[in-house]
């Protein structure tokens, strides 16, 4: 007992003594929120860090009332070159006076050059290293990372927080790290990651005026390497294939009604379940899309309230849905021949011995010819706080 | 029977072998080799090791509630018994020692970086031996303390998990997609001999038991409900980051709770580090107090404190000293070890024993 | 001197029977004694005496007349018991002697004068009679004391407010008045060589853990000291771990508490000249229980008696946390958390160790001066030194604005702890967690609380474990004292004390309202 409690006493004192190994301040890191990759034409890694600067973020100082200015942007960014990622980063840390601290990374964004010459090679440092994140959202910008991280957030005091909360929101598609290399590395299915670009703020404003960041479009991969990108729309109707929508709208157009217009529906729920047939040597794919919406704009004259009507709408959403659906799968089939829907990955989970008997070495002749069949199941829930729409004084025959 | 005072309940024993059977095999995940039908590959090993548990408590009946240290001597005499029995606490020694060098290879990598190795094993192993003086009752009401918080803790990694939506379901599928032939070789020995082989310790502590009626009842419950968790370990895993990951990921279960997050509720790395800590400070102590406890007998010496310090340098030592690099570390467990070592002393020995024992219990009976 | 330091009298000094040498042989033993008054007396027969006793200490008023007007009255035949050489003083014909004096006090005829000493330092009169060669005991004794208050260490909203106070008498019969049973059994002991203090063991006969109160005797009795000033000297010699930080018998000055106490079957050690009595054994949780969570609403109590457990571990290891946090966990807080943290201790120039220890110093500083200092100055001490010292020091950047948080947050949460004594220790242990945290970070603490874990689970007071009945497990126990269960609901007593006479409420005693008629 008391032997145990003096050398606990020793080992203490021995302990502080030969100081702290691990022991790093909080005011001895740099803390990194965002991290960018680009290649140089030197064919060198270039690093760029937004690191957080604590005393811009901090709130009130303890000057009190004072002077509570809303620094313009808290982060700071910098970069270097290196030949490896690891290289480029002991190079930027010479130049820092602090540690340089990647557990509150958030994003990785990888430069368009760089994504098209193979982003293995980048992305190893990050599932090895101690304080990287598996969780990190994983974007392509569209031009050179550095640029897109220039990027000043008016909401935000960092750029990093604009992007986590615009993947947090799941209305674009949203890759981590670890999702990443799990579709690397698995069968039958090819990596599609985001693409971001810095556009002004609003239509008609001068790009100088302020800036946002956007959604411009959807990498599509061919095992690492980017081999093109899929427009902003159809980027939105690839979600209708993954099963990632969780929100969005849908806007029809109302031909029947006395006076035209569109009905915008807000999907509420979404589900898509996949079935997967093979006879004959043809594969088909089955989607079976329920959809749950809500309509909340109707510009028509169109009376919801009788039964045909709403027939009708669903019918047209029906339509629309499907449309987008099948015109998305057969230009990722005849434009890029990247299975990023992951069909085979779905064949192999629900045959796997048929898969690996007949289509895993050819699937790549196999996968423009899958031929989808979209089944779509609409259910109007509510029709907002109105029944009718706003009337005018028509003169009536 | 038993003349000892120390005694510790059914319950004690429950979260003891439990503990002890999650041990560091919930560190490094359970069988990586087998992708993403590793679950099943658990399951299964959790049945035979059930069996495996069965069969040590069924010899301590059969030898007249007889510890490990006294099973040889008794079946087949004191010249080839007691070299025999000497081969028990060395390998647990062995154990001990690897156990050490898992917590020291962990923690500079996970939390710990630049902290010397050697601090954290002898950190480590001063509040083991602390521990093992208390004795097993002091190691059984840890165990029994914290296993309702370790259970907890499992619990709430899943609701976190899947409240940040980090768990896929169909990273499951195919199940069985490759066959049955990487399941059955992490199943056969490692998965078998790893886990539930080294349970054998408990063959020394049978005796402490307040009540002996239920121990076989208890044992092998307790050993289902650790596979169990194992198995749940493991699917969470793979549902969380797919088998190619999984399969690379040096700690998984480290790996998935750093996919977790919800709002603030973020990067809980550091705790979950702890989590393996506690279940690697249980499996060391049993391991070293299982040593000591055999030395004790073999040797009849009238106190176990003196023997549980030169059981802890040794296992340091050793520790220290045997292996260099990590990759050797795992190279070892996977290869050399369950085949050479473990597989003769957890299973043959034991089943030899076990077939010997009614003939002797029979010259026995007639002497009397 | 007869008196060394060893407080044994020794010899055997016989009375002569002529008075004025007898007074001598008294004064001998006595002298330097200012306090102690030889006051002769005449009876009506004329026969001298001497009455001796210790100024302020007896009941004077009674002592004329219980004694000295008896004794008047008294005709010489019935004095004949006092020359009777009976050891002991109560049988014979002295029996006589003492009918007449007094019905109710107690009286003692010894037989040397250094048998007499004792009972004279303790504040008996000794009746010497001319003639007679045996001193006459009379325990009249009256002094000034405390009257009964509130307990100062133990305030409670609901509760009784009588406190224990410094007289054994007092205290004794606080709780004789609370259980008015014969089964309440007290035994006198004595430890103490000088000080000879007067202890007692109360304890519910029919209830009390088996084998407890022959261990505390024996415990007691085995003590060898010169003095036993207080229950805190006696608890240090009869606990049974001597290096343990955690207090192994609970001392309480509230005799409701006491009372809860032996009702669980356990044991109380009243320690004369003071108001804290000792309950043995005592287990971890019961340092947790407040005497009023008994009569509170049961569901206030639970959630009470589970923020002390969660404010507990609050006091043990908030600061300690912190520690680890700044120094190696940065991943662990909140991004937005971090940065704000890190932006209050941009100026601070010390490591985050040295910035608690400093802060932490303080504030035990502050709380230890405010106990010593004189009532009117200790409050504006402790208020001043916590504003200022608190607001200054991070406004000259000494310290950060969070750690002076969660350094008050901590010292709130260590006043949570309803037996003070427990609250030192987590105080004290807090250092150590600090110490680990700066040096292996949550490694480190997990090391720590795993060593404490040990020991408590090592750690028995009289024999019962000190993390019982949570540890070893037993679920009755481990919801009772981790809940307050109703009245109806907490049939038994808890198992590790009162280990045959378990029942405490009869069943089906939940009350429900009566019956309405339907209609």
């Amino acid at each position: 007992m008391r032997k145990s409690a003096v050398s606990i006493l020793i080992l203490c004192m021995v302990l502080n003594l030969t100081g702290c190994w691990s022991n790093r301040e909080v005011n001895d890191i740099a803390i990194v929120t965002a991290t960018g990759l680009d290649l140089t034409k030197e064919g060198k890694f270039r690093l760029s860090l937004l690191l957080a600067v604590p005393l811009l973020i901090g709130t009130a100082t303890s000057q009190g009332t004072g002077t509570t200015e809303l620094a313009a942007s808290a982060g700071w960014l910098v970069a270097e070159d290196g030949d490896t990622v690891m290289d480029a980063y002991r190079n930027l840390q010479q130049k820092l006076p602090r540690k340089i601290f990647f557990s509150h990374n958030r994003v990785i964004i990888i430069g368009k050059q760089l994504a098209a010459q193979g982003m293995v090679q980048a992305l190893d440092f990050f599932q090895r290293y101690r304080q990287s994140q598996m969780k990190n959202f994983l974007a392509i910008s569209e031009t050179t990372a550095l640029e897109l991280m220039q990027f000043q957030p008016k909401f935000e005091k960092l750029a990093s927080e604009v992007l986590v909360d615009e993947f947090d929101q799941q209305v674009l598609l949203s890759v981590r790290l670890v999702d990443f290399l799990n579709i690397l590395q698995s069968q039958g299915v090819e990596p599609a990651v985001p693409m971001l670009e810095i556009v002004s703020s609003g239509k008609g404003q001068p790009k100088n005026k302020g800036t946002n960041l956007s959604v411009s479009g959807t990498a599509v991969f061919k095992e690492d390497r980017m081999i093109g990108k899929l427009n902003s729309s159809l980027s939105r109707d690839l979600l209708w294939v993954l099963d990632s929508l969780k929100e969005g709208v849908i806007t029809i157009d109302v031909e029947h009604a006395q006076r035209k217009g569109k009905i915008s529906a807000e999907l509420e729920k979404v589900d898509v379940k996949r079935k997967i047939e093979v006879s004959g040597g043809r594969v088909k794919l089955k989607l079976k899309v329920k959809v749950a919406a809500n309509i909340y704009e109707n510009t028509s004259s169109m009376d919801l309230e009788i039964p045909e009507n709403t027939q009708l709408t669903i019918h047209d959403l029906k339509q629309d849905i499907k449309a987008r659906i099948e015109r998305t799968i057969k230009y990722v089939q005849s434009n890029f021949n990247s299975d990023i829907f992951g069909f085979g990955q779905t064949m192999y989970r629900v045959r796997p011995s048929v898969w690996k008997s007949q289509y895993r070495e050819r699937w790549e002749a196999v996968f423009p010819e899958v031929e989808p069949i979209v089944e779509v199941e609409v259910r109007v829930l509510r029709n907002g706080l109105t029944n009718k729409t706003i009337k005018l004084s028509e003169v009536n025959p | 029977m038993n003349m000892n005072r120390v005694q510790i309940s059914k319950y004690e024993l429950f979260s003891l072998i439990i503990l002890f059977q999650w041990g560091t095999t919930i560190i490094f995940g359970f069988g990586a080799n087998a992708g993403r039908d590793a679950w099943i590959a658990s399951l299964i090993s959790t049945g035979i090791g059930t069996l495996l548990i069965l069969l040590y408590v069924l010899i301590y009946r059969l030898g007249g509630d007889r510890t490990l240290a006294e099973w040889f001597t008794y079946a087949f005499g004191k010249w080839l018994g007691a070299p025999l029995s000497w081969l028990y606490p060395l390998v647990f020694i062995y154990n001990g020692a690897r156990i050490i060098s898992d917590i020291r290879f962990l923690l500079p990598v996970t939390i710990m970086n630049r902290t010397p190795d050697w601090v954290i094993g002898i950190t480590f192993l001063a509040v083991v031996v602390y521990a093992m003086s208390g004795g097993i009752e002091v190691l059984a009401r840890i165990a029994a303390f914290t296993l309702p918080f370790l259970l907890l803790a499992i619990v709430l990694e899943m609701i976190l998990l899947g409240a940040s939506r980090s768990l896929h379901y169909v990273n499951l599928l195919p199940i069985v997609g490759e066959g049955w032939g990487r399941i059955w070789e992490t199943v056969w020995p490692l998965g078998i001999m790893q886990t539930y082989g080294e349970s054998i310790e408990f063959a020394l502590i049978w005796g402490y038991v307040s009540q002996k009626k239920g121990l076989a009842a208890t044992a092998s419950f307790a050993t289902l409900f650790a596979g169990f968790f194992i198995a749940l370990l493991g699917l969470l895993t793979i549902a969380g980051m797919g088998e190619a990951v999984f399969q690379q990921m040096m700690y998984p279960a480290f790996a998935l709770l750093k996919l977790s997050k919800i709002r603030f509720i973020d990067n809980l790395d550091a705790l979950g580090i702890v989590y393996l800590v506690i279940n690697a400070f249980i499996k060391l102590s049993m391991h070293l107090y299982a040593a000591s406890l055999c030395i004790q007998q073999l040797t009849a010496a009238k106190k176990i404190r003196p023997v549980i310090f030169v059981v802890a340098a040794l296992a340091l030592l050793l520790s220290l000293t045997m292996v260099v690099s990590f990759t050797e570390h795992l190279q070892v467990a996977m290869v050399a070890v369950p085949y050479h070592l473990w597989l003769p002393l957890y299973l043959v020995l034991p089943m030899i024993v076990l077939a010997v024992l009614p003939l002797r219990n029979w010259i026995a009976g007639r002497k009397l | 001197m007869n008196v060394p330091d060893s407080g044994k009298i020794t010899g055997n000094t016989k009375l002569t029977g002529v008075l004025e040498d007898d007074v001598q042989l008294y004064r001998k033993q006595l002298e330097p004694g200012a306090d102690v008054q030889y006051n002769p007396f005449t009876l009506q027969s004329g026969r001298q005496g001497y009455l001796i006793l210790i100024e302020g200490m007896t009941d004077e008023l009674r002592l004329q007349s219980d004694i000295l007007e008896p004794l008047n009255r008294m005709d010489p035949d019935q004095l004949k018991g006092w020359n009777e050489q009976n050891s002991n003083g109560k049988s014979g014909s002295s029996e006589d002697l003492f009918k007449s004096l007094s019905q109710s006090k107690q009286l003692r005829l010894m037989n040397s004068v250094e048998e007499s000493l004792t009972g004279l330092c303790k504040g008996e009169t000794v009746v010497l009679l001319d003639g007679c060669a045996r001193p006459l005991m009379v325990a009249l004794h009256k002094w000034e004391q405390r009257s009964i208050e509130e307990p100062a260490a133990e305030p409670t909203i609901r509760g009784a407010r009588d406190g224990f106070t410094e007289s054994m008498q007092t205290n004794m019969t606080l709780i004789r008045r609370r259980l008015a049973t014969p089964d309440l059994k007290v035994e006198a002991l004595q430890t103490g060589r000088v000080s000879k203090t007067d202890i007692k063991l109360v304890y519910l006969e029919s209830i009390i853990m088996p084998g407890l109160k022959e261990e505390a005797r024996q415990r007691i009795s085995r003590i060898d000291i010169d003095a036993i000033v207080e229950s805190g000297c006696l608890e240090e010699l009869i606990c049974d771990n001597a290096f343990s930080v955690f207090p192994q018998l609970i001392n309480t000055e509230r005799p409701d508490r006491v009372v809860t106490a032996l009702l669980e079957g356990r044991l109380a050690i009243v320690v004369n000249n003071t108001p804290f009595v000792l309950i043995a054994p005592s287990t971890f949780s019961d340092s947790l229980h407040a005497a009023e969570d008994d009569y509170q609403n049961y569901l206030f109590a639970s959630f009470a008696r589970l923020l002390r457990f969660f404010l507990s571990l609050c006091a043990l290891l908030l600061p300690s946390v912190y520690i680890s946090l700044i120094t190696f966990h940065q991943e662990m807080m909140p991004s937005d958390l971090l940065l704000g943290i890190a932006a209050s201790r941009e100026a601070v120039p010390f490591p985050a160790l040295v910035e608690a220890l400093l802060m932490e110093v303080t504030f035990e500083g502050l709380r230890e001066a405010g106990i010593r200092l004189p009532k009117p100055v200790g409050q504006a001490v402790s208020i001043v030194g916590a504003l200022v010292i608190g607001q200054a020091a991070v406004q000259a950047g000494i310290v950060s604005a969070t750690l002076v948080i969660i350094v008050s947050f901590t010292g709130i949460a260590s006043f949570i702890f309803p037996i003070y004594s427990q609250g030192l220790a987590f105080r004290l242990l807090r250092f150590p967690m600090m110490f680990l945290a700066a040096v292996l970070g949550l490694y480190g603490i997990f090391l720590g609380l795993l060593m404490l874990l040990i020991h408590l689970m090592k750690l028995r007071s009289f024999g019962v474990p000190y993390f019982a009945p949570i540890m070893p497990f037993h679920p009755e126990g481990t919801l009772i004292s981790v809940l307050r269960l109703p009245k109806w609901a907490a049939k038994n007593r808890p198992i590790e004390t009162a280990k045959s006479n378990r029942k405490r409420i009869k069943d089906h005693m939940r009350p429900h309202p009566p019956a309405t008629p339907k209609g």
